[in-house]
């Protein structure tokens, strides 16, 4: 209680401080506008200026150049090396420019005079006229190069965006076996327009904003305008438009500025690095959030289920992949619970296990000197450090971690007469099954330490009440609105939970998330009766 | 007016009282004590006096349509005996709770963990329960269908699995018991845990339903839960017969006896599992009514705010509710009916009364 008063106070001070900062703000454009921010008519001093903006750096390259008949008009270009291409520079710029002869013998007048630039002289697709200084030096910042000409209290952005860029190729974290096999780059055009290509319709809609006062980062919103839901869009929007933050430097950060339940050891916003999953979510009426810099593209709302699905169920066939589906849940349980109920049958139960393996199993305790939960502990821990180093290690160093892991943590560590046989294989099989949903494997792993706790206080009672409060505590999350645990509550989402319907079946799109246009297939042929087909055939006949 | 703003469907209303009698109705050793192998005809006979008691509620049900026992009474009987009757019904909300949450205790302290003590499993009980009530009706109501058919489910596997063990002759002597025992055992049965249904008075204005439907959620649910018992109690007599009042839950011993291969021998601890998710959904219920109850006593909207002391105040009062099992069971089988029917039948059959003759309520005519 204390706290929350003392958070809210604080909220408030904040709140008023901003109140204040901001009202300051407000008033300082309205004095400064004309003298400072504008472009002037002197190249000099607008060359100047912008070189002050960028704090002198020394990547902002100056090119002055000549153009007109006999080069009576001075104009500079400005860009920052490295972030423009040369080629384009080159080309769309000063190639034409160079060449270009002004139509009249005029005075330099400024409209006229950048509207003959644009028009006649250059030849790029992009050009954008400006008034002020600040957009020159975001237009610099982001790779476009700007155009001052001598009397001319304007001038031109153009796009010549050209850095190096990683080519679309196969993403790590997804690998498959069937299915197409490209991945977002970091590169947010190429990441829209992979998503365009899978998607060609009108009302995809996709909406740019920047955000982070340092990075300025490019943020892409891709949705379906007719299927999404307006609550959802709103939610979405409001809460980003809300943030002010210094940097966005991977979608993680998104993620969790926008969060409904950022201290949720579940994750409520999804992530993915195909575009094939991406245009799967967006067409069932998710929304795509795409940063610049990163390949892993954020989807929202997102459901509990979606961490067991995997693109490929929808490849494959039906019953195959409903199979998998039920594997996965089996492994998520496990991976859970399968300490925690080891734990408990060696400490509290031992009646129901089977007489020979409790034997087993006794002897192998016999002469261990931990309590089981400590042992499990450990072994868990463990392997929680051998995979940590696995990801962080250099490749060829991860064959050594390996070998240590499988010889030193499990071999070795039995027959020293650390931890008992039994143990060894209970966290092999959890540790192996947590790989199989590996979006929820951040919350298995606390889940898991936590039931352990449990059992070992309270045997299966505790295992209950654990699963029960998991339940509970899924049952009152929300993404955006949308119950997080909806998929499995008894509506047509059913149909793509706990196994895959058949494609033909699953008429509509999910309930909550999908609102308009509910239908997403029409009515066809059911593959499932072909008879049905000859009958009408013969009707023709 | 309603303290709590979320909404649960008819369908959920319906196997949430479902699931309110399963779990009550398991734990059979009240009546079993009393009536041993006969206990299968007090259940039937304590179903139709319910019945009668069912439909008083659905009459209040209708007849208030948005309001809950404690307004209904406030709006009856004034002010001042409104609240007089509301702290009366706090108390009795708090004590099924305590009441429920020792059972709950005791059946963990029989099967699974005999060294730890009472308080430690109680407490977790009441923390989960806690996340549960601050989720309200809404987050409660949504596992009530699934947590009602896995019930049933289990019943039905277990009792097939039974098969072999059971035995017609058990039921024999029947009809042999002294006649007061009958009635007391019926007493029993209406009044424990078949009136506890009381407390679905407090929640029937969140229920998104007509008053058709409430007739029939009302009575689907109350038979959906009474067959299951009902079938337990036959399935423990058939296997166990007289010798069943021996023990404290005889559903475990019954199951233990359940052998199916070497390797799923003593499933009794699937049922244990599924007796203690049904009891902790009734404990659910009741701590949230109870709370409910004080937040409307207190005046105020923000019962989220009460429920941590709430649950401080039920630990409590079931710590010290009863000095051993034996004092408790015994006022369950001799004390409690009477007082508790006071609560169940009277004090709402009385007020359906007092209110047709007051004929204040509109509503009534139209």
């Amino acid at each position: 209680m204390i706290f929350k008063f003392i958070s809210r106070k604080i909220k408030f001070l904040l709140h008023a401080a901003k109140q204040k900062e901001s009202d300051v703000e407000k008033e300082e454009p309205e004095k400064k506008e004309i003298t400072k921010d504008s472009v002037k008519k002197q190249l000099s001093s607008n060359v100047s200026n912008l070189k002050k903006r960028l704090s002198n750096s020394s990547d902002l390259k100056i090119h002055y150049f000549r153009t007109g008949k006999d080069g009576c008009y001075t104009g500079a270009l400005a860009f920052i090396d490295g972030l423009v291409s040369n080629t384009l520079i080159t080309e769309s710029i000063l190639r034409p420019l160079t060449v270009w002869e002004a139509q009249s013998e005029q005075e330099p007048d400024e409209e006229k005079l950048m509207d003959g630039v644009i028009e006649q002289a250059l030849c790029s697709g992009e050009i954008e006229k400006i008034l002020e200084l600040p957009q020159a030096v975001a237009g610099c910042l982001s790779g476009d190069t700007v155009l001052f000409m001598e009397g001319c209290a304007s001038a031109l952005v153009i796009s010549t965006k050209g850095w190096d860029k990683r080519s679309v190729s196969e993403p790590q974290s997804e690998t498959v076996v069937r299915g197409p096999r490209e991945g977002f780059t970091e590169n947010l055009r190429t990441n829209t327009s992979l998503i365009r290509r899978k998607i060609k319709s009108g009302k995809l809609h996709v909406e740019n904003m920047k955000i982070g006062r340092k990075t300025q980062t490019d943020i892409c919103l891709m949705y379906l305008e007719d299927v999404v839901s307006s609550d959802v869009i709103r939610t979405v929007k409001s809460r980003m438009k809300q943030l002010d933050v210094d940097a966005i430097l991977e979608s993680g950060y998104i993620e969790e500025y926008i969060e409904d339940a950022p201290l949720s050891p579940f994750p409520t916003v999804g992530y993915t690095e195909k575009p094939d999953v991406a245009a799967g979510k967006i067409l069932e009426g998710r929304i795509a959030i795409i940063v610049d810099g990163t390949p892993f593209v954020l989807t929202a709302p997102m459901l509990f289920v979606e961490s067991f699905q995997t693109t490929e169920d929808y490849y494959t066939r039906t019953i195959y992949a409903s199979l998998m589906r039920v594997t996965r849940f089996i492994g998520y349980l496990i991976t859970i619970f399968a300490p925690g109920i080891y734990i408990s049958l060696s400490d509290f139960h031992q009646e129901i296990i089977p007489t020979t393996l409790l034997f087993t199993i006794a002897n192998a305790r016999e002469g261990t000197p931990f309590p089981v939960f400590v042992e499990t502990l450990i072994m868990v821990f463990a392997f929680e450090i051998i995979r940590e180093a696995g990801i962080r290690l250099p490749r060829p160093v991860g064959q050594a971690i390996s070998i240590v892991g499988a010889l030193v943590m499990g071999d070795a560590a039995v027959s020293a007469g650390l931890v008992g046989a039994p143990v060894v294989i209970v966290v092999a099989i959890t540790a192996v099954s947590a790989f199989l949903v590996p979006s929820q494997s951040d919350s298995v792993s606390m889940l898991r330490v936590a039931m352990m706790a449990l059992a070992s206080f309270t045997g299966w009672y505790g295992l209950a009440m654990g699963s029960l409060a998991i339940l509970l505590y899924l049952g009152s999350l929300t993404s955006f609105g949308v119950p997080y645990f909806d998929g499995f509550s008894w509506n047509h989402n059913l149909q793509d939970s706990l196994v895959r319907m058949p494609l033909w079946t699953m008429v509509k799109r999910p309930k909550y998330i999908a609102e308009g246009n509910i239908t997403r297939i029409g009515k066809i042929d059911p593959p499932l009766r072909p008879h049905k087909k000859e009958e009408g055939e013969d009707e023709d006949l | 007016m309603r303290i709590d703003k979320g909404r649960i469907s008819g369908k959920q209303f319906m196997f949430a009282i479902a699931c309110f009698i399963q779990s009550s109705g398991l734990l059979t050793s009240f009546v079993s004590g009393v009536t041993k192998q006969d206990s299968w005809l007090v259940i039937l006979l304590g179903s139709i006096f319910s019945l009668l008691m069912l439909w008083v509620y659905r009459r209040l049900m209708i007849v208030f349509p948005d309001k809950n026992l404690l307004e209904i009474f406030e709006e009856t009987y004034g002010k001042v005996i409104g609240k007089i009757l509301g702290v009366l019904y706090l108390f009795f909300f708090f004590t099924l709770s305590a009441l429920n949450l020792i059972d709950l205790g005791n059946f963990t302290k029989l099967t699974a963990t005999r060294e730890t003590p009472m308080v430690v499993l109680i407490l977790m009980c009441i923390v989960v329960a806690a996340i549960a009530v601050r989720g309200g009706i809404d987050l409660v109501g949504k596992y009530s269908t699934a947590f009602s058919v896995v019930a049933v489910v289990i019943v039905i596997i277990s009792t097939l699995l039974v098969v072999y063990q059971m035995d017609f002759e058990n039921f024999l002597p029947s009809f042999r018991l002294p006649i007061i025992k009958y009635i007391q055992g019926t007493h029993i049965v209406t009044a424990i845990p078949f009136g506890e249904l009381v407390v679905f008075l407090m929640i029937h204005p969140n229920v998104k339903q007509s008053n058709k439907e409430i007739t029939k959620n009302l009575f689907i649910g109350f038979i959906l839960g009474a067959i299951t018992v009902f079938m337990v109690v036959l399935r423990d007599i058939a296997v166990l017969g007289n010798i069943m009042d021996v023990f404290t839950v005889p559903s475990l011993v019954t199951l233990h006896l359940a052998n199916f291969g070497v390797s799923m021998s003593r499933i009794e601890i699937l049922f244990a599992i599924i007796l203690i998710i049904l009891l902790f959904f009734k404990i659910v219920i009741l701590y949230y009514v109870s709370v409910i109850a004080m937040a409307h006593l207190f005046k105020t909207k923000a019962y989220k705010r009460l429920v941590l002391s709430a649950g401080a105040f039920i630990v409590f009062y079931s710590m010290t509710l009863y000095p051993s099992g034996i004092a408790h069971s015994t006022s369950g089988q001799e004390t409690i009916p009477f007082l508790w029917t006071v609560y169940e039948f009277i004090i709402p059959l009385v007020t359906i009364i007092v209110a047709k003759f007051k004929k204040n309520p509109k509503k009534q005519e139209a």
